[in-house]
Formats: C-alpha cells, structure tokens, sequence
C-alpha cells in the first residue's frame, strides 16, 4: 500500500497505474527527480543525548512507532511525526576511526568520511558531505545548497570535498539577503540585470585566470583551486537564474543582527534559529535551494540556552553521569527544545503546498544526528539518529529499528544518497560500508 | 613532484609522534617508557643537497586581506571583517584550510565591487596620470600596469594586460570612464593571484615573490615600497640581503602584532572569547573575562618590546598588567584603581610568565573548577609538540566528582587515574597539571583545597630531558625554559606559522639551521622568524 503523499507523487510523474513499481531505484530515480522537487535538510548537532530520555522501549529490532507506548521526553516533541519519521538506533560514527569524536564529528557526522588528524587540534575533512552529494545529484534550485546553524564557532560541518568545507552562515539576516535579493517585492529587476551583467563578467575574467593558474600547480594546491573555482560556478549559476517577478512570499527579518554576537553577549538565539528554519521553508517553497542544513554547536564549543533559564553550556552539562544540582534536567530540556525546533520545521514543511501536489514534508528528509551517542561518553554507538520524512515516498517511516551497533552511519548516507537518486552503494571510508540500510520501501 | 598524504608520514618527526601515541596506550601491556619526539638537532637529516618540500599556495587571511586592501587603496574599512568563513585545522594561516567557499566568493565580490566604487571616486589620484593630459586609454594602460604590480606583487604579464585593455575597452561604451575603471578594479581584487600568493619561480623565488614572502610574515600585507623596490634592483638576491630587509620589518608596529597573533595561537589564546564559567561558582567571570584578555596582550607584547620574545622570559617572567577589576577580583592585589592596565610584579615563587596568566588558566579549567587533565595536555601539545590520542572511543568519561569540602580536585582526579585504561595516558597529562592546583578555575591562587592545603607537587614522564619530580608552576617554568625538547617544539610551532603548513621531512634542515639560530640569537621569537628567512624553505619552491 502506498501512503497519501506517495499516491499524489505517482499521481504527479504519471505512475500511478504502476502499482508495483519498485520505488526510487538507483537509475529510475535521476530522471524522476528532475519532474518533482525533493528537499532534503541535514541537521548535526553536537554533545549526544541522555539514553533513557531519548530512546523508545522497543521489543524487537523493527518495531512500528505506534507500538512503543508514551516517547521518551526528548522525543514527546515529535509525537505528531511518529508515522512520518524514522528513528534508527545501533548506527555507529564508524568514521572517526580512533580519533577523538567531538572533533573528528565536524568532519564525520554527514561525511562518513574519516578526518585528516595530522593538523594538530582540529581536523580536517577529506570526502563530501550527504547535503553536497544530494545537491550535486539534483543539480537544481538556484542555490546548490544553504549552509546556517549556531554556536558553530567558524568550524565547518560540511565540506564539498578534501579540505573544502563550507561555513555555517549564522545571522540570519545574511541568508536572508543572499537568498531572497533577487525575489524580494520591491527588487528593481532592471538594476539587478545590470548588476548581475557586470558581475558575470568579472567572475568570466576570475574564472580563466584560476583555470590558467591551477595548470601550473601541483594537486594539493589544484584542489583548493577547484574549491574556488566550484564556489564561483555556484555564484554564476545563480546570475544566470532567470530573475523571479517577485511573488515569492518571504519571512520577516529579525531586527538589525549587524553586531550580533552571542559568544559575548547572548542575542536572541530563539528567534535566529526560527527564522533560519523560515528561510530554509521559504527557500524550498519558491525553489531557491532545495538542500539546507542546520548545524547546531561544534567540537568542543558550548551551545547556551539563556532562554531556557539556565546559563550552563550543552557540554559541560552533557557530561553529568549522575544528576547533580539538575544537570541531568538541564541537559534533558536542552535536547528537548532541539527536538522542540526540529519538529517547529516539520511542521512548517507540513503546511506549506509543494508546487507539485501535497506538501514539502512530503517530498522532503529530514536527517537529524549528533556525533557520539551519549553525552557522557565519548561512545560513537548508538547515534541519536532521526529520519523526519520520507523523501517522497522513498522511505518507510513510522518505524523504530535498532541495528544492533553492527552498521557504520555511512550505511543510513547511503540510503539518503539513493533516496535523493544517486546510485552510489558507498558513501564515505568505503571500508565501514556495507549498503544501504533497509529502510525504503519494498 | 607532489607529495601525497602518505609520504608525510615518512617524515621522522612524524613517525615519532606516532611512536609516543602507540606507546602511550601500549605501555598497559608492556610497560615500556613512551618514545619521545625526535628533534631536529637529533635528526639523522643533515644539511647537505638542497631540500624544499612542496610549498602551498597560500590564500590571503582576512587579517592579511584587511592590511592589503588598506595598503594597495588606502582603504582602512576593513571589509573581510564582516566576510562569513569557516576554519578547519591549525594556525589561522594554515594554507589547507584557507579555501573559498560560495558565501567568501560572495563576500569577495561584494568587497571588491563596493572598495572598487569607493576608489574611483577620486580617479586621477587612483589612476596615478591625468586623463586629460595623457589620453584615456594610454593613462588606463599605465594603471593596469601599475596598479595591476601591486595588486599582483610582481609585473603583470603582456597577456593579462592586454585582457585587462580589452575588458576596458568592452565596459567603457556602456557608460562612464570612472565606471570602466571600477570594474578592473573590482576583478582584480577577486583575481586568484590577488587573493592568493602566486609563485611561479622555478625552484629559487623570484624577487617579487620573495619580498611577498617576507611582507606576508612579518606585516601580514603587501610588500611596502622599500621591498619593492628592492625586488626591482634585484636586492634580495642573498641570504644577507634577506636578512636585513627581515630585521627592517620587525621595527613595524605591524610586525608586533604579527608576533603577537603568533603566540596567541600557539597557547590558544583566543579561545578564551567562548569559554564560560558557573556562574554560581565564578560570578566575577564574565566581568574580568575581557579583562584577563587585555592583561595577557600587554604582557606578551612587552616581552616582545623589551626581551624580543625571549622563551624564558614569556615562560617565567613575574611582571604583568592589571587593571582594579583584576586585582580585586582575581589577584587579590591592593592600590590598584581604574579600569587602565598598569604594569605589577608579582611574587616570581607563585607567578609564573604565560603560564600563570588567569586567561590561559581560565581556557585550561572546567566551568565549575581547575582541570590538571587539561593543563597538562597543554603542557603535553603546545609546549612540548607531542600528540595524544584521545580516550578509548568508548570509554565512560565522566566529569569528576563535584567540588567537594571533602576532598580536594587533585584527591578526585587522583580516582580517576587509577583506572588502568586511563591511567596509561593520563600519566603523561595530570602529574603535569598538578603542579597548577595552585591556581582555579580562573586563575586565582589559592592555598587551600577541598578542605586541606593545596599539593602541587607534580612529576613529567615521557620527556627528553625533562623527566622528574618538581613542584608548583614556577618550577615547571624553569624546566620547560631550559628543555631542548621545548626549544625545538617553539620551532616547530613557529614554521608553522611561518610558512602555512605543517613540518615535512624535506624540512628537517630548515628546522635544523633555524634551531641553531634560534638558541644563538638568545631564543628570542624575532630572531626565530629572521631564521626562517634564511632557511632553503623560504627562498625556493617546488
């Protein structure tokens, strides 16, 4: 039987008499995806979670979420999704290989890649990300990809390959800007024409000189050539993108970030995270990307949560194995307003059409991990690992399944990369994958 | 020929810090003493046949970005200030993490379209000839030629100024000359061999690019006028030469603060701005945070005004600057009124130089207490170079114990060590971080404990000739000060830094001969850094 979404998708490519047609097969599924738009949103966290407020009781190692009674209080935020997601327990951080996983998860957590650790305090990271790979896959939207998040202290989670990471834009107000200049009501489109003409060229001139350039050096500085070079492709695709007439319905800025710092002086992170998850809505919704992450804290830094009445930092907090002075509660209510936000994004998803019939949750995942498995171990099993969405009828939600810690992460980055039409059958350190998971539908 | 990955480990240095980190979990089996780091001076690379590692292509950081712009127009606006960019691994200079992702292409072109229509406002001073007097095209073709030279740092090739011609001529129809010329500008602040240092000499650097080489290390900018015209008439030809224009640079103000973002980087200094405290343990923090930054800036800086950046000076030192907030809250010091930072001895049997600044004590603490773990990792890693592997991925690792009445942080950590999975590591951090108990979480001395007098006796395993029992962090200071295997750590420290990467085998002779010049010249940081300029490293690529 096929799910609602899943009968309006066939409905929308013209299968729908095509009953046993065998789902989103590595081959059938490019030429799909160019007919309807899938969205797909990464969101790494750091610091891992408390097992017993995270996990579900389950009996059996594939269970449905309806059976498994009252959820745990980080998950109770995301009741209304428990046929819609996938929570996968029994994955490991494979990836990070001996190294140290809070640092080595800026680099592993959506890589499974394994880190270049020979730079001393911070790695580097050495294969794309799932987000690059499935942005480079669906080659759409005018933005290949948008990177946001908090706390991200400059370090990168994403990269779009060795040693080329992408930061996490953390004001709001400056994705805001990039993405909706050319679509916001009041653009004079004549001025933005001869803006875009004059910056095509200059980028023209740019681009030759670093093709010139790269031929007479050696690999390790071609790459960071390309990475360049990659980086202003991405900018001239964007001039070229035909210019919108300005109907495409945008959030409302927060008042001016410009000096916004929260390290010092905590703004208001509530808000910012909101209107990041608006941007990213509003983004899918008028086809400017259709790939975002969210990254939440890095390595070693300290997200706070001011807001919630408490000063301590996620990691010292997470670091509690007996509860003191409320630590446990403390840590236990951080996650749970992650998860609070996480299912705030859902919802939006839920309720803003798709182009195409249904809505963007229905054509969209939503791939929730963190980097370890339990806050006050350095433990690289269990991942706390939530797939919110089922990538237009790709995956099989509703399920509870734990793999027993016997599958590397890279596995379930397989899955997603097939999802969104990419035939690979490794993602990341070829070593700790095994294929995809089973977790599409039959 | 590049080297790959691989061959880096091949590198002697590097096989030994694989050693120390094999031991350093092996020895629970065997019981074997760690190996220690092989230095340069022990190295079996001798200086003989020329040998230049690979060197990288090094894009501008937005502090060298930010100099450059302010030199090349005379623009102090600062725009990679507001760039949005990620860092990976090492120095922020480090050429592997600096790449281009879309937002800094983004915030290149923005930069470069809103500094170019500053620039030509005043076009004949950009244009350095008079339209009028000249004719348009003859003046435009002087300014790539000119203009093109300092942006580029070396003469602009005759095909990169035909297509700069050509890319004029192809914008001045549509609208005004100043408009044209906006738009060379703004390309060729985005050019590849603006935004990074571009070296095309075949083995030996060419003038140009060796004066950018030592303006980038010493003023991270430009090469003034005075390297310029050096590369010109061809005096940089030798390692005096070299040498002398490197001793001129280190009198700039700019220099100063390039040496001080070194050592900042090396101790880590800048993690302080995301360190947070308990409030309820340490309510005075967050007042006094800014504060114990500004304190260890005046303090390196005059270790670099007056003993040139001397190692045992930086390491020992009792002299520091303290404004009332410092001395009431964490020095416990009366008379000192204001918030102004004026210089004050302190007693050289408890204080000692950058080791007991409140700042680095405050980043190697826990939010809630001292952390001797952390102390003597930083001891271990920054000090001494060596690496040690993280905890057993799936170790239970707990914080300790809360601060007890009880029991002292030492008697906790104590605990903690003697599980025989840890303990292995840990006797190479804590015996180490012990001799800080002297200091909290914030870099407060204090005499007392978890109910008892503080311990500080400590002891160093695993050191080349630094093994042994001492007790407090002056003693420590001392050691470390006239350690070898430190010496060579601040070597190793200081190329990378100097030259964006990290050390291969290729580099032991230049790490060997900048050793030499580093103990003769009084293990002052100028000296290392003139060092480096006279190394092979530094005056030939591949």
């Amino acid at each position: 039987m096929f799910s609602p979404a899943r009968r309006r998708l066939l409905r929308a490519v013209g299968l729908a008499a095509a009953a046993s047609y065998p789902g989103f097969r590595p081959g059938r599924v490019h030429a799909d995806s160019q007919a309807h738009r899938k969205y797909f949103v990464a969101i790494p966290y750091f610091y891992g979670v408390s097992p017993a407020h995270f996990w579900p009781k389950a009996t059996a190692p594939d269970v449905a979420l309806d059976s498994v009674g009252e959820l745990p209080p980080i998950l109770r935020p995301l009741e209304n999704f428990r046929a819609d997601m996938l929570v996968l327990r029994g994955l490991r951080l494979a990836a990070s290989d001996g190294t140290s996983p809070h640092i080595a998860g800026n680099v592993t957590m959506l890589s499974g890649s394994s880190p270049d650790a020979s730079g001393g305090s911070y790695f580097n990271g050495t294969g794309p990300t799932i987000d690059q790979e499935i942005a480079r896959t669906m080659q759409a939207g005018m933005f290949p990809s948008v990177e946001q998040g908090l706390f991200t202290y400059g370090r990168p989670t994403v990269w779009r390959g060795r040693g080329n990471h992408l930061p996490a834009v953390e004001n709001p107000n400056i994705t805001f800007d990039r993405l909706f200049a050319d679509v916001a009501p009041g653009v004079n489109a004549v001025e933005r024409a001869a803006l875009r003409a004059q910056s095509q060229s200059m980028l023209d001139h740019v681009s030759k000189e670093i093709v010139a350039l790269s031929g007479a050096l050696g690999n390790q500085d071609r790459i960071r050539l390309d990475a360049h070079l990659t980086s202003i492709r991405a900018i001239e695709r964007r001039l070229s993108w035909p210019l919108s007439q300005g109907s495409c319905p945008v959030p409302v800025k927060l008042p001016d970030l410009k000096d916004w710092l929260y390290y010092q002086n905590p703004g208001d992170i509530a808000g910012a995270l909101k209107l990041q998850m608006d941007i990213i809505v509003a983004a899918f919704a008028c086809d400017i990307t259709r790939v975002a992450t969210l990254q939440l804290g890095s390595a070693s830094k300290n997200p706070i949560f001011p807001f919630l009445g408490f000063s301590e930092g996620l990691h010292p907090l997470s670091h509690v194995v007996a509860p003191r002075e409320g630590s446990l509660d403390k840590y236990v209510r951080a996650l749970t307003w992650y998860h609070e936000q996480f299912a705030y994004l859902a919802t939006q998803l839920k309720g803003t059409p798709h182009a195409e019939g249904g809505s963007l949750f229905d054509a969209s995942a939503i791939f929730v991990t963190s980097e370890i498995g339990v806050g006050w171990s350095h433990t690289i099993n269990d991942l706390p690992i939530l797939v919110l969405g089922n990538a237009g009828g790709y995956f099989r939600t509703g399920r509870l399944m734990n793999f027993g810690n016997q599958r590397a992460h890279n596995d379930l980055l397989v899955s997603l990369a097939n999802a969104y039409g990419s035939p690979a059958m490794t993602f990341g350190t070829p070593k700790h994958c095994k294929g995809p998971l089973p977790i599409a539908r039959g | 020929m590049r080297h790959t990955p691989r061959q880096f480990h091949t590198s002697l240095w590097a096989v030994a810090v694989i050693a120390l980190v094999a031991s350093c979990v092996g020895r629970i089996e065997n019981g074997e003493e760690p190996a220690t780091t092989e230095g340069p001076s022990s190295s079996a690379g001798t200086c003989g046949a020329r040998k230049v590692a690979p060197s990288a292509l090094r894009r501008l950081t937005h502090v060298e970005y930010n100099n450059t712009i302010a030199d090349l127009l005379g623009d102090k606006s600062a725009p990679a200030s507001t760039f949005t960019d990620s860092v990976a691994a090492g120095f922020s200079n480090d050429a592997d993490s600096l790449t281009v992702s879309t937002v800094l292409a983004e915030g290149y072109l923005a930069a470069a379209r809103n500094l170019a229509a500053t620039a030509v406002k005043s076009l004949d001073r950009l244009l350095g000839c008079s339209i009028a007097m000249r004719g348009e095209r003859p003046c435009v073709e002087q300014f790539i030629r000119s203009f093109g030279k300092r942006a580029y740092r070396r003469p602009l090739d005759a095909d990169e100024v035909e297509a700069y011609l050509a890319m004029f001529d192809s914008a001045r129809p549509q609208g005004m000359v100043n408009r044209a010329v906006e738009i060379l500008v703004a390309t060729m602040l985005q050019s590849p061999n603006f935004l990074y240092r571009t070296e095309r000499g075949e083995v030996q650097l060419t003038p140009f690019e060796v004066a950018t080489r030592l303006s980038y290390l010493f003023l991270r900018s430009m090469p003034d006028p005075e390297l310029f015209a050096a590369a010109e008439s061809g005096e940089l030809a030798d390692a005096a030469q070299i040498a002398h224009q490197a001793r001129r640079l280190l009198r700039s103000p700019r220099a100063r603060e390039t040496l001080l973002a070194f050592q900042s980087e090396w101790l880590g200094l800048e993690e302080l701005s995301g360190v947070q405290k308990t409030t309820r343990v340490y309510p005075e923090f967050s007042l006094v945070a800014r504060y114990m930054k500004a304190e260890t800036s005046a303090f390196l800086g005059t270790v670099l005004d007056r003993h040139q950046g001397r190692l045992d000076t930086l390491l020992t030192g009792a002299e520091t600057f303290i404004n009332e907030p410092l001395a009431t809250k964490i020095y416990g010091l009366p008379g000192v009124t204001g918030l102004a930072m004026r210089e004050v001895s302190l007693d050289p049997g408890r204080y000692a130089g950058v080791l007991t600044q409140p700042s680095l004590l405050s980043i190697h603490a826990l939010p809630e207490q001292s952390d001797p773990i952390r102390r003597g990792k930083f001891v271990r890693e920054q000090l001494l170079c060596q690496t040690l592997p993280p905890p057993p991925a799936d170790a239970q690792i707990a914080d300790l114990p809360p601060p007890s009445l009880r029991a002292s942080t030492r008697q906790r950590f104590e605990q903690h060590r003697s599980d025989p999975v840890c303990s292995g590591c840990h006797r190479l951090m804590d015996p180490i971080g012990f001799a800080f108990e002297s200091f909290d979480g914030i870099g407060r001395h204090r005499t007392h404990d978890g109910g008892g007098p503080i311990d500080d006796a400590a002891e160093m395993h695993g050191s080349r000739d630094m093994d042994g029992t001492f007790r407090g962090v002056p003693e420590l200071a001392r050691r470390l000060a006239g350690s070898q295997e430190v010496q060579e750590c601040v070597v190793r420290q200081g190329f990378r830094f100097a030259f964006g990467r990290t050390e291969t085998p290729d580099d032991d002779c230049a790490l060997k001969t900048a050793f030499q010049a580093f103990v003769s010249g009084g293990l002052t940081l100028t000296e290392l850094m003139v060092a480096f300029t006279q190394t092979d490293t530094f005056a030939y690529r591949r």
